[in-house]
């Protein structure tokens, strides 16, 4: 994703990718797992102009509307 | 004014394994009076592969989808990206070839970096659980 946010002209100052293999993403994630994902990775890049937290299999909108 | 009204019917891609979240997550984002009717149907080329790495290769939907009077509809599937840009516009171009372009095709990086525009930011901070070749790339 990096790469072709790149090609239009968005640059990535920061990122955190946890690996997950295929049957870990059921297993694995709780539910507050992009939260601390996102908190982690925009203490890295604190002059992000957003954050943008990726993959289908997360659920995130609960995170979103925490902060 | 009728109770109930159908505004309109999305055609949606996406890996199988998300269905729960994806689900949960759209009537978590519906405005108030707006809910979803969903049903589902198995795409062969997607149901049967257990490896990530096929299963992170987008397919185009077969030649005679949609069959049931969709009129949008949303290719969605993240790692369109593994193959390099400008592959979505490539893709949706040949998604909406192939059904005559009859209804308008998207898919969800193109939403995202629509809002990216939309939203002026070219500097972002990531997060994802992808693996990191396919986050790099």
């Amino acid at each position: 994703m990096i790469e072709y946010f790149r090609h239009y002209g968005v640059r990535t100052l920061a990122d955190e990718a946890l690996s997950y293999a295929l049957a870990d993403c059921i297993t694995k994630p709780s539910m507050t797992t992009s939260y601390d994902t996102a908190k982690t990775v925009l203490q890295r890049a604190p002059e992000a102009q957003g954050l943008y937290i990726s993959c289908p299999q997360w659920p995130v909108i609960d995170q979103i509307e925490t902060d | 004014m009728r109770a109930y009204g159908e505004i309109a019917t999305i055609g949606f891609i996406g890996p199988p394994r998300t269905n729960g979240t994806v689900l949960h997550e759209a009537f978590r984002l519906a405005p108030p009076g707006v809910t979803w009717v969903w049903s589902t149907m198995g795409l062969r080329s997607s149901v049967n592969s257990n490896s990530t790495g096929r299963w992170m290769q987008p397919r185009p939907a077969p030649r005679n989808w949609p069959s049931r009077g969709q009129r949008h509809r949303d290719d969605g599937h993240p790692l369109i990206s593994s193959k390099g840009a400008p592959y979505h516009e490539q893709l949706e171009d040949r998604l909406a070839n192939a059904i005559g372009k009859r209804i308008p095709v998207t898919s969800d990086i193109h939403c995202v970096l629509s809002a990216f525009a939309a939203l002026k930011l070219n500097r972002i901070a990531v997060a994802s659980i992808y693996q990191r070749y396919i986050q790099d790339t």
